[in-house]
């Protein structure tokens, strides 16, 4: 084991070049709000303060951000000219290393939130949870039991015991009653 | 005394309790798994909260939060990896002590120096939040925004390796803050027409994505446990529990560090556990001894973390800021039950605050009591698969952002902060400053625009009235000692050692 233990919290240890890119779309974004500023903020109405104008206070924390990620930018350039326009190149892209998985989650998540209002809490999760075991690896059988089980115990709290109410699922409605009363709240 | 025995009355209610007992051991277990934090187990029981009564509801957060800095300690001691980014100083004697034998009484030193940490920082609690609360009453809009400038100042401070970052994310969070419908005018700002933005950017999905989710992507990337817990936790579960009173002087000294330090916003926990640890050092006989398993270094660092947990709620108590992101999840539940904090709470709610105050008290005792018998299990935790751990979160968080409104259109509105999130922490970019800038921005502005009509626009208005400009020059102050602090430093190098080296 290394003799740091901050070390150990890789996720807070990035490439400057990266993190530098990273800087770079932040700032982007928020030079585009300010650019679209006077059009999505009323003028202010005559006759009043003109420190009441609606958009003053996007201009100034706009314009506090662009400066701070100036600064920021002015030593990632710097950074860049050092390490010579391939490498630059090559580990700034880095700030993206880990969001195609990120994408993928994320996707799921979408899709579990779509099936939740098609086919009700349970069957989702259910195969919400099965859907992350299996695309993090956690592949063979014991894992998908455990996963079951997760999901099923997930299922006991929120629905059985804090009892969180969903909407009734299209795909539910088609179920005979006396199936409906027996697990319906489960659902 | 009434108000004593009146506070006792408010949180034995069965509800009450079990609140507590729930936020304190999930705090616990939060802490006690690397890779979670406070943040994230008080998004994820935030919309519970919601749904609970006020005692209630601000005890489960408070559970989880100071449950978490209890629980942090276990795996720093154990195997060297700080289960809350705050315990990284805990791993530099806790460690060296468990691996020759004597982690039980690392661990309930630990404990027992969290214990008197807190019961120090709840005894500030009480003396200190009335007495600012009547200083605050007469406090007007250009008090409360001189306030939040300063609030604003320590938080960037506090992110001494990544001020320009932390300005830029603090200003980008304040931005944010300002979409959707603004006053005096009632107009909409950054809305693009859009209803779901007519209310602003929401905080609780914001929080939840930012803190909770983008946690989950990555434990969701990560193979195997950090490190897995396999020490000998055998001996006196007490051993350690009254020797924390062999270190008078350290516990006093760090309980009053860690009390002062939380009540500055942004600083709390990482800036009192580093000035304790180097002060205790400095004024200990046997100064060698830190980092190789001193256990006046364990106790230095424990107690001042937890002596901050009471005392960050003396902004929120007396003056209604919240001045980062924990706070501004109970700052949420405050309102929901229409509980404005200040200083008419005190007034107007003398049972709720003698009630938080026993609450307070009855988490440390709990979770002493419950890390004492129960850490042979908690242990165990550590070992879980990082990965089982994400898909739950996952589903905790679509429930937590489900639960507020009982709409599933604001998980998507999480989705998008935990991607964001995740890129940030990716890039090592600070996510804490986005939401302290979330919820300060509309607050500061709506402050700086009142005081402003006062005055007519005339800015002096910030340096005529006494109490704001004490304010305003403690904010400068603040920024000149740190510049100075900061440009000593680079002439000057510290060493281990305690040696101060001029720098080649």
């Amino acid at each position: 084991m290394s003799s740091d233990p901050l070390q150990d919290r890789d996720e807070g240890i990035a490439d400057p070049l990266a993190s530098g890119l990273a800087v770079a779309l932040v700032w982007l974004f928020a030079l585009a709000m300010l650019a679209i500023a006077p059009l999505v903020t009323r003028p202010q109405p005559t006759g009043r303060g003109w420190y009441l104008a609606p958009v003053n206070w996007p201009i100034l924390t706009l314009g506090v951000a662009l400066l701070a990620g100036g600064v920021l930018l002015w030593r990632w350039g710097w950074l860049g000219r050092v390490a010579g326009w391939r490498a630059f190149r090559r580990r700034a892209m880095g700030a993206f290393e880990g969001m195609g998985a990120t994408l993928g989650y994320a996707l799921a998540f979408v899709l579990y939130i779509q099936i939740i209002a098609w086919a009700g809490f349970a069957i989702a999760t259910v195969l919400f949870v099965a859907l992350l075991f299996w695309a993090s690896g956690l592949r063979d059988r014991t894992w998908a039991l455990r996963g079951l089980g997760l999901s099923l115990g997930l299922i006991v709290i929120f629905r059985g015991i804090i009892d969180i109410w969903f909407p009734l699922a299209p795909l539910l409605r088609g179920l005979p009653d006396p199936v409906i009363r027996a697990i319906g709240g489960y659902l | 005394m009434d108000s004593l025995i009146a506070g006792f009355e408010a949180i034995l209610t069965w509800q009450v309790l079990m609140a507590l007992v729930l936020g304190a051991i999930t705090g616990i277990v939060v802490g006690a798994v690397p890779g979670l934090e406070p943040a994230g187990a008080m998004a994820i029981l935030l919309p519970f909260s919601l749904q609970m009564e006020a005692l209630s509801g601000i005890t489960l957060l408070l559970g989880a939060y100071g449950g978490a800095w209890y629980g942090g300690a276990i795996p720093a001691i154990l195997i060297r990896v700080p289960g809350t980014p705050v315990n990284v100083l805990t791993t530099y004697d806790g460690h060296p002590m468990a691996q020759r034998g004597e982690a039980m009484r690392a661990l309930s030193l630990a404990y027992s120096a969290s214990f008197v940490g807190g019961v120090i920082s709840i005894a500030a609690l009480i003396l200190l939040a009335p007495y600012l609360a009547g200083i605050a009453s007469r406090f007007g809009a250009p008090e409360y925004a001189m306030v939040m400038l300063l609030a604003t100042v320590s938080v960037v401070l506090a992110h001494q390796r990544q001020l320009a970052a932390a300005v830029m994310m603090l200003a980008l969070g304040m931005f944010l803050g300002s979409v959707g419908f603004e006053s005096p005018f009632n107009t909409q700002r950054y809305t693009f027409g859009q209803v779901w933005l007519y209310g602003g950017i929401p905080l609780i999905p914001a929080v939840i994505g930012l803190f909770a989710m983008s946690q989950a992507f990555i434990l969701l990337e990560t193979r195997q446990p950090r490190s897995r817990a396999e020490v000998d936790l055998s001996g006196s579960r007490f051993r350690g529990l009254f020797e924390v009173f062999r270190y008078k002087r350290t516990l006093a000294r760090s309980g009053a560090l860690g009390t002062v330090m939380g009540v500055l916003p942004g600083v709390g926990e990482f800036g009192a556990q580093f000035l304790s640890y180097a002060w205790a050092r400095r004024a200990s006989k046997t100064p060698e001894e830190f980092g190789k398993g001193s256990p006046e270094g364990l106790v230095a660092s424990e107690s001042s973390i937890n002596a901050c947990t009471s005392t960050v709620m003396v902004p929120l108590l007396a003056l209604g800021i919240a001045a980062d992101p924990l706070m501004a999840m109970l700052l949420a539940v405050f309102m929901i039950h229409n509980i404005i904090p200040g200083p008419q709470l005190f007034a107007n709610n003398p049972d709720f605050i003698s009630g938080l105050y026993v609450a307070l008290f009855m988490l440390n005792v709990i979770a002493l009591v419950f890390l004492l018998f129960a850490t042979k299990y908690i242990v165990k935790l550590s070992n879980l698969t990082p990965r089982v751990i994400g898909a739950t979160i996952m589903v905790l968080a679509l429930i937590g952002s489900y639960t507020q409104n009982f709409r599933l259109t604001d998980a998507l509105f999480t989705l998008a902060f935990a991607v964001i999130g995740r890129f940030l922490i990716r890039n090592a970019i600070p996510v804490f400053p986005l939401v302290v800038g979330l919820v300060l921005g509309p607050m500061l502005e709506m402050r700086l625009k009142q005081s402003l009509s006062l005055s007519s626009g005339d800015f002096t208005i910030f340096l005529t009235r006494p109490v704001a400009a004490v304010l305003l020059a403690l904010s400068v102050a603040t920024v000149v000692v740190f510049l100075w602090a900061t440009l000593r430093g680079r002439t000057t190098t510290t060493y281990p050692e305690g040696g101060r080296h001029e720098a080649e």
